[in-house]
């Protein structure tokens, strides 16, 4: 997260340089990429040590971190993408078409009835 | 009509006793503390226990010879008059000490135990003689339990059996169809303390006097502190911590509670898990408050809703962790722990997760069945309760309609009562669903009631549980009983919706949303109003298991097998019992465990296999079997040799693999002598007639090869050459008769000369 910052940071004052710094810097923070997160509940068929998350984080266009292992054979991860909710459930789709993949559903919120 | 409403409930009666006081009441600490049952029944009191036994039909069953046969007693000591029973006893050489005739050829009788012989062999004794339809114990029975708790008759509606009678009641809705006749069910169990039920939801408030020693110490599986509300993540204390919400916090930007009550507005503690927990096991006849469904069932409280709900994360690892699955980082729920049922009201309007359903399955394979509540959407049931495997909810009102507010749809399992207030413009909230909570708003206070005015409990999370209790009953009664074959009786045991001729009653539910009252139906309310009574002794029944080999083949000697049937708690299997109901075929036994016929060749047969068990209840499983039919079209033909064809269709009727292979004169695909035939039944004739002219083609079944149909096929001869005819000419209409006509001679003919042809030829090339 913070590498993506200095990056963005670094891209914006290099490309300030070049326009030589015409826009006003409300204009910078807008520029921004946005990001989108979502907690997933993730069904694999192994457990997710680094190599399976960072190879399911390549596949999904996501970056993905293991909050903790639940019951069986169910994950909670952390799930954030670049872009709007529309990128993390593009995300979530090519997470669900990888043949290690089980399910991924999101961790919604239930209430009393 | 009265003798006829005798007889059914005298035969009611006798099918649903327990047949011996020591199987009913149960261990010490289990049995209904408000019966003050003696341990000795009425049939053991006195030197000589009497038995209730019905002689087989002679085939009359009118008014006339049912009185005449109440009319029949002796004295004591004396022969009895009944003919039957004196046939009997002559019959048996039991010395009959006393007989009375009940009704139809029902008796009462009493009789001298032969040395060492104890009640239940002289039972089987008597129901040795094929003349016996039945004998049970003549057992001391009592008024249906009502229990102390104050609030069971005004605040408890839905548990009762009768009219509603509370404060306030309007009479023209006193009645209350939908009312579960928990009271008629506590007659035949109260549940036992082996069968835990797991209230996944806000925690429980262990301080409340008429919950405390019904709960499990639990466990809180809320993660996020701040949903906890108990300044932590997990931990090992079940209590509801309350889950109000500030108008702060409500109506804050992106606050992690924003939007959780109405806009503008707070939320106070709901205290919904104590709620849902007294519905299901609030101490019972303790003259205080009110009264559980189940009354020793133990109630496992796993925390995983608070503020403003709570995540799937949390609560799929509450439900594992409730039935004994192992959970990381949280210690193991002991074994004597483990959920039988698991109740969750809760959910939200979503399709069923993969995660819940996967947990839902595997918890099925333990023998856990869940239950949720559809939802107070009035729309499509919400997740979890739409997985498939979950016991679904939904809510009725006191008539049976299904109140406004519940959701509703093909997943539901059952209705039960969701609370619903009649008086629209003021007054009391005459069918609340009374039970346990708190009086605090934020943090618990006082311990106290919902009631019809201030506390007021509506909700299909209220339905739900009322079906967790009866499902405790069901399980405590026969612990037998799988997950599928739990909710198969719950749903056959349900009553039937009712149905009004009224213009004016509500509409038929339909099937997509509707916020108002609505007829059920089964495809949108579930198989029927819950019925405590009928679930009871519906779980009661003995479970017929049989077993049959499969595939079978016509022929076969086939042995039918119910090893694996199974009677509830504390009972005996009676008897065994196969009957050919359909067919015809001959049993090498109809009273053993297994028996064994030959498949028939031909039509359908059909055994019934029935267990009994001590008490006259009954289980039956059918097994039939049809023999596989062959057919083939069409069964005649003929084809010309040297290369003539014709298909055949062949099918195999009956069988799973309708599939056929051909042969011809017995070979498989034929031959060149006699032809061959291909897969898909083209017979291609041989090159020449064989010796004999006619073959057998034969369409056998793949699945049984002994099953077949045959076509005669008849070889024919090609037609013989044959030249023009020389005085008359060929038809020039190009019929049938075209192909007679010489074209080597005509050719001859053209080249020899157009001056010699004749006419009929020049003619004929004109044309």
């Amino acid at each position: 997260m913070a590498v993506s910052r200095v990056r963005t940071l670094l891209t914006l004052v290099l490309g300030c340089a070049a326009a030589a710094c015409a826009q006003p810097r409300a204009d910078v923070a807008e520029a921004a990429p946005s990001m989108c997160t979502l907690r997933v509940i993730v069904a694999l068929d192994t457990a997710p040590d680094a190599a399976l998350l960072a190879d399911l984080s390549r596949v999904s266009g996501a970056r993905l971190e293991l909050i903790r292992t639940m019951t069986s054979n169910l994950h909670l991860l952390a799930l954030e993408a670049q872009g709007d909710d529309s990128e993390c459930k593009a995300a979530m789709e090519r997470l669900r078409s990888d043949p290690r993949v089980r399910s991924v559903d999101v961790d919604a919120r239930r209430k009393i009835q | 009509m009265r003798a006829s409403s005798l007889i059914f409930g005298l035969a009611s009666a006798l099918a649903a006793s327990g047949a011996f006081a020591q199987a009913r009441l149960g261990p010490p600490g289990e049995e209904n503390p408000a019966a003050h049952q003696p341990t000795t029944s009425a049939a053991r009191l006195g030197d000589s226990p009497a038995m209730i036994v019905k002689f087989r039909s002679t085939g009359t069953s009118d008014r006339t010879q049912i009185q005449s046969a109440q009319g029949e007693g002796v004295a004591q000591g004396q022969a009895a008059p009944s003919s039957v029973v004196a046939k009997f006893a002559g019959r048996s050489g039991l010395a009959i000490r006393e007989a009375r005739g009940l009704l139809g050829n029902m008796h009462l009788l009493r009789i001298d135990p032969r040395a060492g012989e104890s009640f239940q062999q002289q039972l089987e004794r008597v129901r040795s003689d094929p003349d016996v339809e039945f004998a049970v114990a003549d057992e001391r029975r009592y008024p249906h339990l009502v229990p102390t708790d104050t609030l069971y008759s005004t605040q408890q509606w839905y548990l009762q059996n009768g009219a509603y009678t509370g404060a306030g009641a309007d009479p023209t809705v006193a009645t209350q169809p939908s009312a579960i006749h928990a009271q008629s069910a506590w007659d035949f169990g109260v549940g036992t303390s082996s069968v835990v039920i797991a209230v996944i939801d806000t925690g429980v408030l262990s301080s409340h006097p008429d919950l405390g020693s019904r709960l499990l110490p639990g466990y809180d599986f809320i993660s996020d502190k701040d949903v906890a509300n108990d300044g932590d993540g997990r931990d090992a204390d079940a209590t509801d911590a309350g889950d109000w919400i500030t108008s702060a916090e409500n109506s804050a930007s992106n606050g992690k509670f924003t939007g959780c009550a109405s806009p503008n507005d707070h939320e106070d503690s709901s205290w919904h898990g104590t709620r849902v927990s007294g519905i299901i096991g609030a101490l019972s006849n303790n003259a205080q408050g009110v009264t559980g469904i189940t009354w020793n069932t133990r109630i496992l409280p796993a925390r995983a809703l608070g503020k403003c709900g709570g995540f799937d994360s949390d609560i799929i690892d509450a439900m594992a962790w409730a039935a004994g699955l192992h959970v990381v980082n949280v210690p193991d729920n002991p074994a004597a722990n483990w959920a039988k049922v698991e109740n969750l009201s809760l959910g939200s309007t979503e399709a069923c997760p993969a995660s819940y359903q996967s947990v839902v399955a595997t918890l099925a394979t333990m023998g856990v069945i869940v239950v949720a509540s559809a939802g107070n959407e009035n729309g499509p049931v919400d997740a979890p309760a739409n997985c498939t495997g979950v016991v679904a909810v939904a809510g009725l009102r006191h008539t049976g309609t299904k109140v406004g507010f519940s959701s509703l749809g093909p997943e539901v399992a059952v209705g039960a009562p969701g609370g619903n207030c009649v008086n629209v413009s003021g007054g009391p909230c005459l069918f609340s669903i009374g039970t346990t909570t708190n009086d605090g708003l934020t943090t618990a206070n006082n311990n106290i009631y919902t009631d019809q005015v201030n506390r007021i409990n509506v909700g299909t999370s209220f339905s739900a549980p009322i079906v967790s209790g009866i499902l405790g009953l069901m399980a405590s009664a026969n612990s037998h009983l799988t997950t599928a074959q739990l909710t198969a009786r719950l749903k056959e045991s349900a009553t039937p919706y009712p149905v009004s001729s009224d213009p004016n009653a509500p509409p038929m539910c339909p099937t997509t949303n509707t916020n108002s009252e609505c007829t059920c139906t089964t495809s949108t309310c579930g198989a029927g109003m819950a019925n405590a009574e009928n679930s009871i002794k519906d779980a009661l029944r003995p479970i017929a298991v049989l077993t049959a080999p499969s595939p079978v083949s016509s022929g076969q000697n086939v042995t039918l097998s119910g090893v694996g049937s199974t009677v509830a708690d504390g009972h005996t299997v009676a008897t065994y019992l196969w009957q050919v109901v359909t067919g015809s075929a001959s049993l090498t036994s109809t009273d053993q465990i297994t028996t064994s016929l030959v498949a028939p060749d031909t039509g359908t047969i059909d055994v019934r296999f029935t267990i009994t068990d001590d008490a006259g209840r009954q289980d039956s499983l059918d097994w039939t079997f049809q023999a596989i039919t062959v057919t083939i079209s069409p069964t005649t033909a003929s084809v010309q040799a040297g290369g003539g064809t014709q298909t055949f269709t062949g099918a195999a009727q009956n069988a799973t693999n309708a599939g056929v292979t051909y042969a011809v004169n017995g070979v498989a695909g034929g031959n060149t002598t006699v032809g061959t035939i291909t897969p898909f039944g083209v017979y291609t004739a041989p090159t020449t007639v064989p010796s004999p002219a006619t073959v057998t083609v034969t369409a056998a079944s793949v699945q049984d090869p002994t099953r077949t149909a045959s076509a005669q096929v008849t070889i024919t001869a090609p037609p013989a050459p044959t030249t023009p005819p020389a005085s008359s000419p060929p038809s020039s209409g190009g019929g049938g008769g075209g192909g007679a006509l010489d074209l080597l001679g005509l050719l001859a003919l053209v080249t020899l000369g157009r001056r010699f042809a004749p006419k009929w030829l020049r003619a004929y090339r004109a044309s």
